[in-house]
């Protein structure tokens, strides 16, 4: 009788509270985040409808996606990752181009117009990038550093963050001397350093509705929130510039 | 919401504790009352959490569990459930991870124990499994309780295993240790504070109960 008790009360606890109704869940590359946030507030508070945010960089999510992760839309920091999910049937449409954003170049002091010489002395501290394999910025990053003939001689200065985000909080921390990061965190940590915008270095931040999505119609009024003016005004707030496609 | 991840946290380690004592008893008494000559490969592998790293755990759990493989296609097209990026399958990857914490405590009291116990019981007649249960078993509340909360307090501080099948999802597999790195990757400072004072405060207490507890009970049954 003990046992049936038991698992009773494990069966309980296992209950997930999946409030389905009125809930979407947002997977987006975390250099998206303070903006997202701000829309995600306005939304959730104008439509009464929650709206779950989990961010990380556009490649893990996307193989996250591939494992049937329960999410409902999917946020990319380029076109390839929504292109391939597309192509492997697991999103609704193809993605859909949302803003461009730009790479940054940030160092805690002023760096000369020349950098191969600063960077590849000694005494220059660490350099964070984002993930290339995983986050579009880190692999943008990564081109920037073979164009100005840098990816091999960095030797163990190089680090890299798995993601945009974790690359602004080695930034915020004081823990690296220079990073290559999003723009879109110059709007963030402005203050700190010295921030040069990369502009040949772009992305084209694009939108998936998901195959997964529990509630399709209420995702699409998400998504269309995002293409709205006053979302495109935030995503402008933080140096993404909107596209012209609707 | 903000508590979200601390009640999860909690959540999760009292349903690993539970399981982990539904499992870890009968386990305790084949460990301990069947002895044969597999025994040291058993021992070794349910030791094994112990030492392995849990992205190792995580991986194979992800690779067994994943909707491509034959086990997990069985579970979602035929009983309809994701164990991957559940609370579930936390669990799941939790208990296996933890039950060393369990294990380990239940047979050091197993070996404590007298021999003369087991000889009484066999002259009561009762079978292995009723000596184990009637009178083994009462005899080791300390070990009980210690395997219980090291499995609890362990269970509360994972990250690895919980990272790798969870997936860092609000409310359903955020629980506080990924929250910290989340709060933190965010540069929200002051709630990876809170979740890391909670969370540090809880085990220590724990732990703190688990001492006194054992000790006490051990001069009442001693």
């Amino acid at each position: 009788m003990r046992l049936r008790t038991y698992i009773s009360i494990i069966a309980f606890c296992t209950l997930t509270l999946r409030l389905s109704a009125g809930e979407i869940t947002v997977a987006a590359a975390s250099s998206l985040r303070a903006p997202l946030e701000k829309i995600a507030e306005i939304y959730k508070e104008r439509f009464n409808s929650e709206v779950k945010l989990v961010f990380a960089s556009s490649g893990k999510l996307a193989s996250q996606v591939q494992y049937a992760a329960p999410y409902d839309i999917f946020i990319s920091a380029d076109m390839n990752f929504g292109l391939a999910l597309f192509e492997e049937g697991l999103t609704d449409g193809g993605p859909r181009p949302l803003a461009n954003g730009y790479l940054a170049l940030w160092s805690s002091s002023p760096l000369p117009n020349d950098i191969y010489p600063t960077l590849t002395d000694p005494l220059f501290g660490k350099i964070a990038i984002p993930n290339p394999e995983f986050a579009p910025y880190g692999k943008l990053a990564y081109d920037f550093l073979k164009d100005e003939m840098l990816e091999n001689r960095l030797d163990n200065k190089l680090i890299i963050g798995s993601n945009v985000s974790q690359v602004n909080q080695y930034i915020h921390t004081d823990q690296v001397q220079m990073a290559i990061t999003s723009w879109t965190t110059r709007y963030q940590l402005g203050s700190k350093g010295y921030w040069k915008k990369l502009s040949s270095f772009k992305l084209v931040n694009t939108v998936s509705l998901l195959q997964s999505a529990e509630d399709p119609g209420l995702a699409k009024s998400f998504i269309a929130f995002l293409f709205s003016e006053e979302a495109r005004e935030i995503l402008s707030e933080y140096g993404l510039e909107s596209t012209t496609y609707k | 919401m903000i508590w979200s991840p601390i009640i999860l946290s909690l959540k999760l380690a009292f349903v690993t504790t539970l399981v982990l004592y539904l499992i870890g008893i009968p386990l305790t008494f084949v460990q301990s009352e069947k002895r044969g000559w597999y025994s040291p490969f058993l021992d070794a592998l349910f030791s094994l959490p112990l030492v392995l790293p849990p992205t190792v755990l995580g991986f194979y759990l992800l690779v067994l569990l994943s909707p491509q493989s034959t086990l997990g296609q069985f579970l979602s097209n035929t009983l309809g459930i994701q164990l991957i990026f559940s609370f579930q399958g936390l669990v799941i990857g939790s208990v296996i991870y933890s039950l060393p914490f369990m294990l380990q405590p239940l047979s050091n009291g197993m070996d404590s124990l007298s021999p003369q116990l087991r000889e009484s019981g066999h002259l009561l007649g009762y079978s292995r499994w009723q000596t184990f249960y009637k009178l083994l078993l009462p005899n080791i509340k300390p070990a009980l309780l210690t395997g219980g909360i090291l499995a609890f307090a362990h269970t509360l501080g994972e990250f690895g295993v919980v990272l790798m099948i969870g997936g860092n999802i609000p409310d359903e597999t955020r629980v506080a240790s990924v929250a910290i790195y989340e709060e933190v990757e965010a540069m929200r400072y002051s709630s990876a504070h809170l979740y890391s004072a909670v969370l540090l405060s809880l085990a220590f207490t724990l732990l703190l109960i688990a001492r006194f507890s054992a000790k006490k009970l051990n001069r009442q049954w001693a």
